[in-house]
């Protein structure tokens, strides 16, 4: 069955979205990957039957309007509290490998 | 204009403002600056896991000043949605921003280049979080600090109208007076309260299609701001001149070597896979809560530029009493204490020379300043009705600058008024011509330059009291008389 | 006296009257876990010395006079929900030994109304997954039979309360992590109306469907619970402001008049017959007690589960970019780079189902496909949402299976994750929908592979209208006293004293 539908999804897709998402597969889970998520989107391409003409979509299945916050300070955490769990603490900071220059394009703030 | 030949540049400005909230948009954590590192969070700062967002009022009703006061729609309804990236300042690996559907749209801001009015069109101003801060260790390892996560931000997005390097940074400077005047933000560059990215174009004159862009960013100072569009306007006509194209891509400014630097390319641009953030139902404003802001909104710079022209002050007094809310607030007082608008040009060259030129010196801020507005106004009250003289006047006023008394009481009790009666000053005046007949002849004879000198007897006589123009007056006629 | 499977009201009214202290009720159940857990992996951690301090809390709380609602009942938590100074994991190494600094508003709920936390439950890692096998820490066991899964994500705590390893426990469902389980164990367990408990402290899986409810041994029990958990937080903007009504009174009334929907796509192809047989013998069960059945349709059902896990997927892979090894959890050593540290910390950190599921939804997102997808799925989920509510126009609320089939055995699904999606058929729908549902005991059936297998546990699902937990309780209730389902124990080989 698998031989007669066209895949969804291919390979480079797969690494193109895993490294979107900083996971790094390795060949041999690409391969599985791509065959799930096909068979998985080939599963959900069901949807396409359904009509969907001027149909808003359902985001917030409860509440309906966004309660507001008065602008009070309130608790905080101690420092050592807030780096408590850090893998690596260097200087009062979480500390991670250098940040690129040029890396810092990738913020947003666009 | 003809810097840029045949062609032209198309600039558009997205601005990042600070809100001077006491707590975080979405958290209680304080927005203090200057704390120890990672000491202004809490759990939701962290994002830590489990931890939700609630939105603080007083950053949407900031937001709203801003929105009422360019003059955008704003939306009964707007939502947030959630903007992915990995940073290791960006505690969630996404911000909570809007997309679709933003808090206002539409507006503009008005402001100057030269003498000469312009207004920008804005697409939208929305609510966003900030992110942390990292910073690079010599041990090759960057530090995050994250006390300026989840700060609330509002992002003023202009159309892209603005056409050169001194354009944009009079439009940024429009914004931070505007948001001063709001008193939503302190506007300060330096702290990073006001950030700025430039998408910049260029095309040939004439063309209607936009040219490919790039985008500017950590361009964080009004200089660099013009500095660097200018560099990167040029970059790209001297790329098309030479018949070379554009590569959209960020460029980054060096402020030291006074050049930009390519950051990413258009093959990495970024997908932020915006999606409806789950956790915050949709925002709705509703009607009374707008009367209530717009009942509330300060007066903006442009309005008070406005104003203050239509009680007569000249361009530059109006433009520079308008720039600080402070000072338009110090003119204002000085004004309705001095008897109103008769008052205005005086008190404008007033607050503009003397005053600020004092403090200035000394290093001193207007709310600081020993001359407050009532202050002032008696003096300009006193130079109004004669009793002192424009060079009494400073001199009462550097004395009251520095001893902090009241002009009137210190006027009093040296006799310093002015002399205006007729019959006195006359006397002098006639005593004066009396002990100089040969000036008074050559006078006669046509030396007409001679009468300065006779003023300058007669003040000298007075210690500088008698009022000039009546000295004036009186010795023409004296003089006149006897020919 | 047996208080391992007492009923948490019971126990509390023990307690309350002093007949035995909670201190003695907590030891009890410490005993228990630590004897029969190792055949079943339900908890992930046992805090002994936190759980008798609090017990002994509660006990001079009563001294005092106090009048708790969960007196002194042991209670198991969900590791998907943070507890103050417990490590708290998701069941995924990402996050191992990872102590938060705060309790869930609906674990701090539970302890101010006396109830006793004895340790953490296990789970599908960040609660994706129908069968308990996907946590990072090993598989929870089904106690009616530990060749098979207990169903998941919130595996712990429907074989703890099934084992009688404690009275009560908070399980979180996104899609069926609480309804599922309890039906494959032979428990109660309720999913509120989305908003009904604070999600906060529930680390999120998929934020506009995630709920945390109780899994018990009765509907009372479970009335009791939601009772204490439910109702308005300021640190949920999603949780609904609606006061808490009596749930136990709701409880007690009769069942006579209540229209029951039955949804004929509910029963049909996929069903085993032995589940089809229990769950419309319990419907003649309410229908002898009064009520009626009403013959409803949706239309939509072959379409929940691709609806639900685009949605839920595409939630996920926003929700865990936060996991990158900066703050807390767990980060790879050696990487040079940032990009490295990310991409070898997450693969790492993740297990091969939480892997699959960001990659979907971080492809269901993705600029070119969020139309086809994400945007798609949320309008097919408006219209799944309408059917039910037009449906529920019909009937008082909705009954059908939680699952098509029985529990099956470890393993025998692990390798086909779409199969496994499928057993989520009937419990996806009210997830989008926001719906109340819960799951009771109505029968044994052996598994369709295995006609002489052992009888393993079947679920009845009923799914009520939005803040409609007071006609399902009302419904279970009635049905849990007229058949002894609910208190039927695995097994005599889990009873080793």
């Amino acid at each position: 069955m698998l031989e007669c539908t066209p895949m969804r999804i291919t390979a480079e897709e797969v690494r193109i979205t895993a490294r979107m998402a900083r996971l790094r597969l390795e060949e041999a889970e690409v391969e599985r990957m791509t065959l799930e998520l096909g068979r998985i989107l080939d599963y959900v391409a069901s949807l396409e039957q359904v009509d969907t003409t001027g149909v808003a979509p359902l985001d917030h299945p409860g509440v309906l309007t966004c309660p507001l916050r008065p602008d009070e300070v309130g608790a905080h955490l101690p420092q050592r509290e807030a780096l408590r769990n850090a893998p690596l603490v260097e200087q009062e900071h979480f500390a991670v490998p250098a940040i690129l220059v040029g890396l810092s394009a990738e913020r947003g703030e666009g | 204009m003809s810097a840029t030949g045949p062609f032209e540049a198309v600039i558009g400005l997205e601005c990042h403002v600070q809100l001077q909230t006491r707590s975080k948009l979405f958290s209680a954590a304080s927005t203090r600056f200057g704390g120890a590192p990672n000491s202004q969070t809490d759990p939701y700062t962290l994002g830590l896991p489990g931890t939700l967002p609630v939105l603080n009022e007083q950053a949407v009703e900031f937001a709203l000043r801003l929105g009422l006061s360019t003059g955008c729609r704003i939306r009964r309804v707007c939502r947030f949605a959630r903007k992915h990236y990995f940073y290791p300042d960006l505690p969630k690996g996404y911000q909570i921003s809007q997309l679709d559907e933003p808090l206002c749209e539409g507006g503009h801001i008005e402001f100057f280049v030269g003498t000469e009015r312009r207004r920008v069109r804005l697409l939208r101003i929305h609510l966003e979080e900030d992110a942390g801060k990292s910073v690079h260790a010599p041990t090759g390892t960057s530090l995050v600090d994250l006390n300026r996560a989840g700060v609330p931000l509002v992002e003023i997005v202009s159309a892209p109208e603005l056409s050169s390097g001194q354009e944009a940074s009079e439009y940024l400077r429009a914004i931070r007076r505007l948001v001063r005047a709001l008193r939503i933000s302190d506007g300060n560059m330096e702290e990073g309260s006001l950030r700025c990215d430039a998408n910049v174009s260029v095309r040939r004159r004439g063309e209607t299609a936009l040219g490919t862009r790039t985008e500017l960013k950590n361009i964080n100072s009004f200089r660099f701001v013009q500095r660097a569009i200018d560099h990167e306007v040029a970059r790209q006509i001297d790329l098309l001149s030479r018949g070379g194209q554009v590569v959209q891509e960020t460029r980054g400014w060096d402020a030291e070597r006074g050049t930009s630097y390519p950051q990413r390319g258009k093959e990495e641009a970024h997908d932020y896979r915006y999606l409806p953030e789950p956790d915050l139902p949709p925002l709705h404003i509703d009607e009374s809560w707008l009367a209530r802001v717009r009942a509330t909104l300060p007066e903006t710079p442009m309005a008070r530029y406005d104003r203050y022209v239509e009680l007569g002050l000249p361009h530059a007094d109006a433009q520079l009493l308008s720039s600080e809310p402070e000072l338009g607030e110090y003119f204002d007082r000085t004004l309705s204490a001095a008897g109103g608008a008769r008052a205005a040009r005086l008190a404008a060259a007033w607050i503009g020379s003397e005053l600020l030129g004092a403090l200035h010196r000394d290093g001193r801020d207007l709310p600081s300043s020993p001359v407050g507005p009532e202050a002032l106004a008696e003096l300009l009250r006193l130079i109004l009705d004669g009793t002192l003289s424009g060079k009494l006047a400073k001199e009462v006023f550097a004395r009251c600058y520095s001893s902090g008394e009241r002009p009137a009481a210190l006027v009093a009790r040296e006799g310093l008024s002015q002399i205006s009666d007729a019959l006195a000053i006359e006397a002098v005046c006639r005593r004066v011509i009396e002990a100089h007949p040969q000036q008074a002849a050559k006078y006669r004879a046509g030396a007409s330059k001679l009468l300065g000198f006779f003023i300058g007897q007669v003040m000298r006589e007075t210690g500088g009291r008698a009022n000039p123009e009546r000295v004036r007056q009186v010795l023409e006629s004296l003089l006149g008389e006897k020919s | 006296m047996d208080l391992a499977f007492l009923s948490a009201v019971e126990i509390s009214r023990q307690v309350r009257a002093r007949q035995v202290s909670a201190v003695e009720v907590t030891r009890h159940f410490l005993d228990r876990a630590a004897r029969l857990d190792a055949r079943l992996g339900c908890f992930l951690l046992l805090d002994p010395e936190g759980a008798l301090a609090q017990a002994a809390e509660v006990d001079a709380a009563c001294a005092r006079g106090e009048d708790l609602p969960l007196c002194g009942v042991p209670i198991g938590i969900k590791d998907i929900l943070c507890t103050r100074g417990l490590t708290t994991t998701a069941g995924s190494r990402i996050l191992a030994g990872f102590v938060p600094p705060y309790d869930a508003t609906c674990v701090e709920r539970l302890r101010r109304a006396g109830g006793v936390v004895l340790g953490k439950l296990n789970l599908d890692e960040f609660a994706m997954g129908s069968s308990g096998e996907n946590s990072a820490f090993g598989p929870t066991r089904n106690p009616w039979d530990p060749s098979r899964v207990p169903g998941g994500s919130s595996s712990g705590s429907a074989a703890a309360v099934s084992a009688g390893l404690c009275a009560l426990s908070l399980g979180t469902d996104t899609g069926g992590s609480i309804r599922q389980p309890a039906a494959l164990c032979g428990v109660s367990g309720l999913k509120p109306t989305y908003g009904r408990v604070s999600r906060h402290g529930l680390i999120a899986f998929a934020s506009s469907l995630d709920q945390a409810g109780p899994i018990a041994r009765s509907a009372e029990d479970l009335a009791v619970c939601l009772g204490v958990i439910a109702g308005p937080d300021p640190l949920d903007s999603t949780c609904l402001p609606e006061p808490v009504p009596d749930y136990l009174s709701a409880c007690a009334a009769s069942p006579a008049g209540l229209r029951i929907g039955v949804p004929r796509q509910y029963f049909s192809e996929g069903l085993e017959p032995a589940v089809e047989r229990c769950v419309r013998q319990a419907l003649a069960v309410l229908c002898a007690a009064g009520a009626v059945a009403v013959d409803v349709s949706l239309p939509l059902t072959p379409h929940t589960v691709s609806t639900y896990y685009l949605i839920a997927t595409a939630e996920a892979s926003s929700n865990l970019a936060r996991y990158d090894g900066v703050r807390y959890g767990l980060r790879a050593a050696g990487s040079a780079s940032l990009t490295e540290m990310y991409e070898r910390t997450r693969a790492a950190g993740f297990g091969a189902e939480v892997r699959r599921r960001i990659l979907l939804g971080t492809y269901a997102l993705r600029s070119g496909y969020y139309d086809a997808y994400y945007r798609r799925a949320s309008q097919v989920r408006r219209l799944i949402r309408d059917e039910l509510l037009s449906a529920l126009a019909r009937c008082d609320l909705i009954l059908s299976p939680t699952t098509p089939g029985v529990a099956f055995r470890l393993g025998e699904r692990t390798e086909d994750p779409l199969a496994m999606y499928l057993s989520d058929i009937y419990t996806t729908s009210a997830s989008l929908a926001g719906l109340p549902a819960v799951s009771i005991p109505c029968g044994l059936a052996p598994p369709a592979d295995d006609p002489d297998g052992p009888l393993l546990p079947v679920g009845l699902q009923l799914i009520g209208p939005p803040l409609g937990e007071s006609v399902l309780l009302r419904a279970a209730a009635a049905f849990q006293r007229l058949t002894d389902w609910h208190v039927r124990r695995p097994p005599a080989a889990m009873e080793i004293p």
